[in-house]
């Protein structure tokens, strides 16, 4: 029975594998969309991918590969995915951008894979001279058959963020708060000098004013303007977006503190006051 | 002896393999037709037989091969079902391992049946196999027999409600839109907890005359767009599904527009309202997987197959249905009156707010008010999308949305509400709202019907009265 799934999976031409190779956030900024993703119930449960991404680059790229890549605590999967013609030349007029093959399909099953949550890393091989790989801050919990992406804002157990300490090297700015259907919408940027932005969680811890602290995760976006700003291509990815429930405010001060990762946190925290309403 | 052997156990397969077709099919009586299941019925038969063939060359006692069969067909007629437990129990399992359990107790208890019945007992539990499907088809027939009746003996004649011709001439392009299943504000608030200001506002800010407490006369489509159509409540409960439906042939206000020189665009969501040549311009979709087939198809072992086969094609055909309506004022810039009925966001809930896929398993959620909503928020923006560019393409004209009825969660979870006469009031709370060339027009609280009469009588210079 256990080694039944490998045996189905041998007859199905599966775009997943194991990753072998660890995952090196290096080289130029990957840029990229995801277009569509869906899950079917069908016998394999099927993921589907939409999308383009794509390097920078001035030289040809007969080479191309783009590889999309889970990654968790324990293990990591490659998946393959099939080019296509995309042209972006018209979006992005200032950026060096080929005329074709930025487009990318794939399909995979989820079922193959070891239950937990996994974040999206994008890499893209236009040439030997530019290529990149990108954590999109992009998670997605695999459970049986379910694989679905985490919203915005989980819960995330405060265990995990027990050895931080103040980081002052930590710049953000929290750019709205806005309560929309029940949540406290949240935009804002953060980064950590001199790192790349997209390879850090970033996660907020919200303390209510009876002093009861929970933490959410946030959504990762680009923010192309903070690297502009800062003259730093490293902080493109810099952005985040939570919903946190109204069940974690308190009426009163709220204080809301930014983490990146699990051990970097701001010095100051910022203050929503919640009426209550 | 060896005849009758093999008769019974004939028929006591036969018997298991067109039960669930049977059942499904006297269960839906009203609406099925007899040649809805010729096809799905002459499939599982066949299954039946070259199953019973198969064990019958394998065992070589027609007794126990027909219980063995029947066993068999059972756990495949019903895998789904089984699968959902047992998943239940075991989530890690999938669905070969399900069909590997499955396939084991087959044969462990083919081999039972083969060394440890006597064929006295094999021809008992035959007997009893044939006794107790016979049975239930046949109580499960007898009980449709009075809705056969009824079905049969109205007279499909529709009321033609008489046709008066207004007073005033115009030429503005009219487009009338229903989605069904939208709720009201009142309903969605109740039914999901969401406030749906931002959209009516965004109406408003169009043009837009809203009705946030319209309701309609019941809850039930069948009822509410022939009488919208017809410009009066002739159809109601009490009577037959085709009579009914009868109605929404060349209904009243198509012929009123016809009578003042309109050409009629139709578009016509899974077929639902009738086309003839009264029809000048015609969008239609077809019902895709709702059909007595694919529901009985999705409960045996062929079910991932089958919801391979649809997957996304319910959005690929709402999003046209929107494009369609984007573009109708692209046929005519007068005399043009578009009517559209689309299913959405009645279920099959099939995307979220943003209009990704939602699982399949979600089509028909109704414990979980999100689902819908999703849909409905998504809904919403293309209904925007939809007036936006027609007031701007066509400012001259009239366009009136409305809903038949609000998301029936009530009524499809009665245990979780206490006062289902209350909750049908909220059921009944519809979208209504409607642009006159950007002019104010009083509907408010008004029912969809009224509404129509208000613009009718405004438009045309007719002499409706308003019902209660």
């Amino acid at each position: 029975m256990v080694s039944l799934t490998p045996l189905v999976f041998l007859f199905i031409d599966e775009n997943l594998k194991v990753a072998n190779s660890h995952i090196i956030l290096q080289g130029d900024t990957v840029n990229y969309y995801i277009d569509y993703l869906s899950y079917y119930d069908n016998i394999i449960s099927t993921v589907q991918i939409d999308g383009w991404a794509f390097v920078e680059t001035k030289q040809d790229n007969p080479n191309k590969y783009i590889k999309l890549f889970l990654v968790s605590d324990n293990v990591s999967y490659e998946v393959g995915t099939t080019l296509h013609n995309r042209s972006l030349q018209k979006f992005f007029k200032d950026k060096d951008v080929v005329s074709d093959r930025n487009g990318f399909s794939t399909e995979f099953s989820p079922l193959i894979m070891k239950n937990g949550d996994y974040t999206l890393f994008v890499n893209v091989f236009e040439n030997d001279a530019d290529f990149g790989f990108l954590n999109t801050g992009r998670v997605f919990r695999k459970h049986f058959r379910s694989f679905k992406e985490l919203e915005p804002s989980e819960l995330v157990n405060n265990k995990k963020f027990l050895n931080s300490s103040i980081n002052t090297s930590i710049t953000s700015r929290v750019d709205s708060f806005k309560i929309i259907d029940k949540k406290l919408e949240i935009w804002g940027w953060a980064f950590l000098e001199n790192t790349e932005s997209s390879e850090n969680s970033i996660y907020l811890e919200v303390q209510k004013p009876d002093s009861t602290i929970t933490v959410y995760s946030t959504k990762k976006m680009f923010r192309e303007g903070v690297g502009d700003a800062f003259s730093d291509d490293r902080y493109n990815y810099s952005g985040f977006y939570a919903l946190v429930p109204l069940s974690a405010l308190g009426k009163g001060d709220n204080l809301i503190t930014i983490i990146i990762g699990t051990t970097n946190r701001d010095e100051t925290a910022h203050t929503f006051y919640w009426d209550g309403a | 002896m060896k005849n009758k052997d093999c008769i019974v156990s004939f028929l006591s397969v036969l018997s298991v393999s067109l039960f669930p077709i049977l059942f499904l099919f006297f269960r839906n009586i009203e609406e099925a037709k007899l040649v809805d299941i010729i096809q799905i019925s002459v499939i599982f038969i066949l299954i039946g037989i070259v199953l019973f063939l198969v064990v019958e060359l394998l065992i070589k006692d027609v007794n126990k091969s027909a219980i063995i069969t029947s066993l068999i067909l059972l756990l495949m007629f019903n895998f789904a079902l089984i699968e959902k437990v047992i998943i239940k129990i075991f989530p890690m399992l999938y669905y070969w391992h399900v069909l590997l359990i499955l396939l084991t107790i087959i044969v462990l208890a083919s081999i039972f049946i083969k060394n440890k019945f006597s064929k006295e007992l094999a021809e008992n539990i035959r007997v009893v196999t044939l006794i107790v499907f016979s049975g239930l088809i046949l109580f499960n027939g007898v009980s449709a027999i009075p809705t056969m009746i009824k079905k049969n003996s109205d007279i499909p004649t529709a009321i033609q409600s008489e046709l008066a011709k207004g007073t005033i001439e115009v030429n503005s392009n009219v487009y009338y839109f229903i989605f069904d299943e939208y709720g009201g504000y009142e309903n969605v608030l109740r039914y999901t907890g969401y406030d749906n200001t931002p959209f009516y506002a965004a109406l408003e800010d169009l043009g837009f005359n809203v009705s946030k407490s319209s309701r309609g006369y019941t809850i039930q489509t069948i009822n509410e767009i022939p009488n919208l159509l017809n410009l009066a409540r002739i159809n109601d409960s009490n009577m037959s599904y085709d009579l009914r439906r009868k109605n929404l042939e060349n209904p009243l206000l198509f012929r009123l527009f016809k009578e003042h020189g309109y050409k009629l665009n139709l578009i016509s969501d899974y077929g639902t309202i009738p086309t003839g040549e009264y029809v000048d311009y015609l969008f239609e979709t077809e019902m895709y997987e709702d059909t007595l087939e694919n529901f009985l198809i999705k409960n045996t072992v062929y079910y991932p197959f089958l919801i391979n086969q649809y997957r996304n094609s319910r959005i690929v055909e709402v999003e046209s249905i929107f494009q369609y309506m984007i573009e109708s004022w692209e046929i005519s810039h007068d005399k043009l009156f578009t009517f559209a009925y689309v299913e959405f966001p009645h279920l099959p809930w099939v995307v979220d707010e943003n209009g990704n896929d939602l699982p399949l398993s979600e089509k028909q959620n109704w414990e979980n008010p999100d689902t819908y909503l999703g849909q409905l928020k998504f809904a919403s923006k293309k209904i925007l999308e939809v007036v936006e560019v027609i007031i701007e393409k066509d400012p001259d004209a009239i366009i009136i949305i409305q809903s038949d009825h609000g998301y029936r969660r009530a009524d499809k979870i009665r245990q979780d509400y206490e006062d289902l006469e209350l909750e049908r009031e909220f059921m009944k709370n519809v979208l209504n709202a409607v642009y006159y060339k950007g002019e104010n027009v009083d509907i408010e609280a008004m029912s969809g019907l009224n509404t129509l009469y208000v613009v009718l009588n405004k438009f045309f210079g007719m002499d409706f009265k308003l019902i209660e």
